[in-house]
């Protein structure tokens, strides 16, 4: 099944749901909800109207609600695959997540074409993650990649995090590599950097971060990917004097009470790597307090333990 | 399966009827992707054709010309023709579409081209000079930029055309040429459906795009039949948009989002709707690499869902809303990002000058930097540092009155002009000022603001900022009755002993005394200090004791370059009071409780003792600077006709 037969699918199940929505003239939310409301108690009480009012009860938060009525509608149509993604992602955000494989297991099931399959398999391989069984869901996210090589960006990052996770650290630069290759990204160049740092493999990255650093404005997160090169190279000295660079530039940028969480990442690490262990801690802490993502974490906890433990 | 597929090509036919009526084009000729050195024009037929492209700087010479070897065509999807692969086909045309998609390259930046469609010797679009493209100026090089943002505008209504002619009949009246067409997003109504992006959008905007790019950012109702994630459908069909970086910035290798240079402005161009809107997530991964990298002077983002609005949408309550303000605004600022155009909420909202309002629910306490209306000929311009500083302020405007029903909720604590009616908004660049127009559907101007960038600014945020619901102004800083000590001097910008224009309160000076344009050439002129009865004045005013309490002092003033404005402060010997106006506005006021000149009351005595004190220049002061000449004006008042002595000696100092 090819992207064009892909696409005809694809627009099919958006176009059915599309389908009378000329009618609704809302567009607040609640207001929408109302007249969705509306239409279900006077008898149209199709799956594709409980869909749509589970999508704005989603917007609104109550996922419950939207639970609720993704339910109904896949009662009422069993193969709403739209719905059944919908679902799945809703019983994963509340914590729900065997439920969410179980889903996720029926949207493959319903799949038709190869590339849903493919699209299927990383939507399950995700709840996976989530649900902490990276080893099962790398198996669903190799399948994908067989049967779409190409892939997509999402897919890239979700695989070499999960090469990560297992610890597999050197089969990442290879996969991000290929996934920038094929669609651009300037997000997996610089995944497949900091792969290449973390692989030591030094004398790839280095010259790539000495473009960047005199072609970029803001320099703290290169001078923090390289002092780490310098670092493992055994240029202390010169990854000293980055790290303090690195601070100074992000603590102009870094807002006092309302932090960027991507920047505090970065401070904590080159706190760590500076040996500053208490402040890094707090980042650490800071992070874990804002709900950081454990993909974000999971570094600095590593250099916070290594450096506490030398 | 086959059964969706006859209704889906029985609603194909439903909604393509009628669109293409008898002209050629079933999309006329549009332009896309403009870089320093290329540009798309892209068109519609229903039939079969030979296409060419001729242009020229000289409308009646078009000698460029590029046929269909350059000349992209995609068509409808049909599992029947092998000759269509998955990059030619289109997602939901009507059947025998015909999409051509011509890129012409190779041509000088910032310059003015004339173009024709050809169907092989054929011509297809008139000999008109309406039909032309611009370049953009090379990155980094200094240009105006003039640009049109719309939102929510896709209704195909009366109200939509009327914001739209508006807007050309203002630029008609105005001879001003728009360099770019910005679209927030909901641009065809309701489920951004090929025919509805044919009849609501290319359509009903035609004549600006033809010679005007539209660079879109993707709204909820186009989200309906087109995915960020795969780049597929109407939407991703009708625009051409740079994921490998062709006009600027990093490549997103998503269509979904993108940045773009023109000159010395960066735009970043997001998709709030169904991406991920995380830190962790590939977007805003993107983000914050882009923003690292650019060198521009403005930085400009636009999306959907407003992180800010009480219109028809709330965003304390939305979670698409909530996560652009939690997630995409701190990588946004930390950027020195200077505005944010949105839609989505059916209404006009324009901000004062914030930062950090990450918080839900919004409030204004900690956030506002600028609590001015932002207007020149109000309470002046919001006044950022030079270059893109981090956490410097932004200005938000939520512009989703393109043309659909306009509603209200509530007020956003942080706006400082709201209006609920149709319009949009025109925005100029002209080196270090932005200025923003908000036109109505009648051609009104509702709104106007700018932010001006100079030197060094250091905000912080006003404790009890300018109220929406109240609409009053904070409350007047009250009179001071003492400065602080002077700090080391860096520099002294009006010096000890400096010759000043002064006039005598035996009468009330002119009423623009104060004003940078004032001619105080008439005037008597002194060196400081002013006074009498304790022998520390250079011009002794022998005649004021038991005649009049007031004198009236004027002297210019040009800033030293590249200073860092919050240095600056007045250090004043003074006895017993004064108030202090800079280019025409009160600036400082010390020992006075209220009004001025002879209308001065409650005057508190105080001894000069041959003393100066420090009064450090605050916001509202370091606002009124101008960049060339400046007037430092300054009403001395004595606090009784009787009093045995007066003194005011003012200097003007940078601090170390």
């Amino acid at each position: 099944m090819n992207k064009k037969i892909f696409r005809l699918h694809l627009f099919s199940a958006l176009f059915f749901v599309a389908l009378g929505s000329h009618a609704i003239s809302h567009h607040d939310t609640k207001a929408l909800i109302e007249e969705l409301t509306k239409r279900i108690n006077s008898g149209e009480s199709t799956a594709e109207n409980y869909y749509k009012r589970a999508i704005e009860y989603r917007v609104l938060g109550q996922l419950k609600e939207a639970e609720n009525d993704l339910k109904i509608a896949l009662h009422r149509n069993a193969n709403f695959t739209l719905a059944r993604r919908e679902i799945t992602r809703i019983l994963s955000k509340q914590g729900r997540h065997k439920l969410a494989i179980l889903s996720a297991e029926k949207v493959i099931t319903n799949a038709i074409s190869q590339r849903e399959k493919s699209s299927a398999m990383i939507l399950l391989a995700r709840m996976l993650l989530n649900a902490g069984e990276p080893s099962e869901a790398i198996k669903y996210s190799s399948t994908a990649f067989k049967l779409n090589p190409n892939g997509k960006l999402e897919w890239y990052l979700l695989h070499s995090r999960l090469l990560g996770e297992l610890n597999r650290d050197n089969e990442r630069p290879e996969i991000l590599r290929t996934g920038y290759q094929l669609t651009g990204s300037i997000v997996l160049r610089n995944a497949w950097i900091d792969s290449l740092l973390e692989c030591k493999k030094y004398e790839i990255a280095l010259p790539i971060i000495e473009k960047e650093l005199t072609s970029s404005r803001l320099k703290s997160s290169w001078k923090l990917r390289r002092a780490k090169a310098y670092i493992g190279i055994g240029k202390i000295n010169t990854a000293m004097n980055d790290l303090r660079m690195c601070l100074n530039e992000l603590d102009q940028r870094i807002h006092p009470k309302k932090p960027d969480m991507t920047l505090i990442a970065d401070r904590g690490m080159a706190n760590a790597l500076l040996g500053n262990i208490d402040a890094a801690k707090n980042d650490l802490a800071h992070l874990i307090h804002i709900g950081a993502d454990k993909w974000v974490t999971i570094h600095l906890d590593k250099a916070i333990f290594l450096i506490d433990n030398q | 399966m086959k059964n969706i597929h006859l209704i889906v090509i029985f609603c194909f036919l439903s909604i393509s009827f009628g669109q293409a009526g008898n002209n050629i084009f079933s999309r006329s000729p549009y332009l896309q992707l403009a870089t320093d050195s290329s540009i798309h024009i892209v068109w519609r037929t229903k039939t079969k054709m030979n296409p060419i492209i001729r242009f020229g700087k000289d409308m009646d010479e078009l000698n460029g010309k590029i046929g269909s070897e350059f000349i992209l065509e995609r068509r409808t999807v049909d599992e029947s023709d092998e000759s269509i692969n998955d990059a030619l086909s289109l997602f939901d045309a009507p059947k025998g579409t015909r999409q051509f998609e011509a890129k012409i390259s190779n041509l000088d930046s910032n310059s003015t081209y004339y173009y024709s469609v050809f169907d092989g010797e054929k011509r297809l679009t008139p000999k008109d000079s309406s039909y032309y493209f611009k370049t953009h100026p090379k990155p980094g090089t200094k240009s105006p930029l003039y640009f049109w943002v719309v939102g929510d505008s896709g209704t195909g209504g009366e109200n939509q055309a009327k914001v739209h002619t508006a807007m050309r009949k203002y630029n008609q009246f105005k001879n001003l040429e728009l360099d770019m067409y910005i679209h927030v997003g909901d641009m065809a109504y309701t489920s951004g459906t090929d025919g509805q992006f044919s009849e609501r959008f290319f359509k009903m905007y035609e004549p600006t795009l033809r010679n005007t790019v539209c660079w879109a950012a993707m709204g909820n109702h186009e989200g309906k039949t087109s995915k960020g994630e795969d780049g597929i459908g109407p939407y991703y069909d009708a625009y051409i948009c740079p994921k490998a970086a062709e006009a600027g910035g990093l490549p997103s290798g998503k269509e979904a989002y993108y940045s773009l240079d023109y000159g010395k402005v960066h735009f970043i161009v997001l998709d709030s709707h169904d991406l991920d809107r995380r830190p962790t997530g590939h977007m805003a991964q993107w983000l914050k690499a882009d923003i690292e990298k650019t060198k521009a002077e403005w930085l400009i983002a636009y999306f959907h869902h407003p992180p800010y609005t009480k219109g028809s949408h709330d965003s304390d309550k939305e979670q698409q809303l909530i996560e652009m303000r939690e997630h995409i605004m701190p990588i946004l600022e930390s950027g020195g990002v200077d505005i944010v155009f949105t839609g989505h909420s059916h209404i006009y909202e324009r901000s004062m000058l914030i930062n950090g309002a990450y918080a839900t629910p919004t409030v204004s306490e900690g956030v506002i930097l600028d609590d001015g209306d932002g207007n020149p000929n109000g309470d002046g311009p919001y006044i950022k540092s030079a270059g893109l500083v981090p956490h410097n302020g932004t200005v938000q405007v939520v512009a989703g009155h393109g043309g659909t029903n306009v509603s209200r909720k509530g007020t956003m604590p942080i706006m400082r002009s709201i209006f609920v009616e149709n319009g949009s908004v025109l925005v100029s660049i002209s080196d270090n000022v932005l200025t923003g127009t908000m036109l109505n559907l009648d051609g009104l101007i509702r709104d106007t603001f700018a932010i001006k960038k100079e030197g060094t600014v250091i905000h912080s945020p006003i404790e009890n900022p300018w109220n929406p619901v109240t609409g009053k102004k904070p409350i007047k800083k009250k009179s001071i009755s003492r400065g602080i000590k002077v700090p080391p001097v860096a520099q002294m910008i009006i010096r000890k002993n400096s010759q000043w224009a002064y006039f005598l309160g035996t009468e009330d000076p002119p009423e623009n005394w104060n004003m940078l344009a004032f001619n105080h050439s008439s005037w008597k002129k002194g060196e400081s200090g002013f006074g009498f009865g304790d022998d520390d004045d250079r011009t002794v005013l022998e005649s004021m004791k038991n005649k009049y309490t007031t004198l009236y002092l004027r002297r210019s003033f040009a800033l030293p370059e590249g200073i860092d404005y919050k240095k600056i402060g007045l250090v004043v010997s003074y006895d017993d009071a004064f108030i202090a106006y800079l280019n025409g506005k009160e600036i400082l006021r010390v020992g006075i409780e209220s009004g001025n000149g002879g209308g001065a009351r409650n005057i508190s005595p105080h001894e000069a003792e041959k003393t100066f004190e420090y009064f450090p220049f605050d916001t509202n002061a370091i606002k009124a600077l101008e960049g060339g000449v400046n007037i430092l004006a300054i009403e001395g008042h004595n606090h009784e006709k009787k009093s045995s002595d007066f003194t005011i000696h003012p200097t003007l100092i940078l601090k170390k």
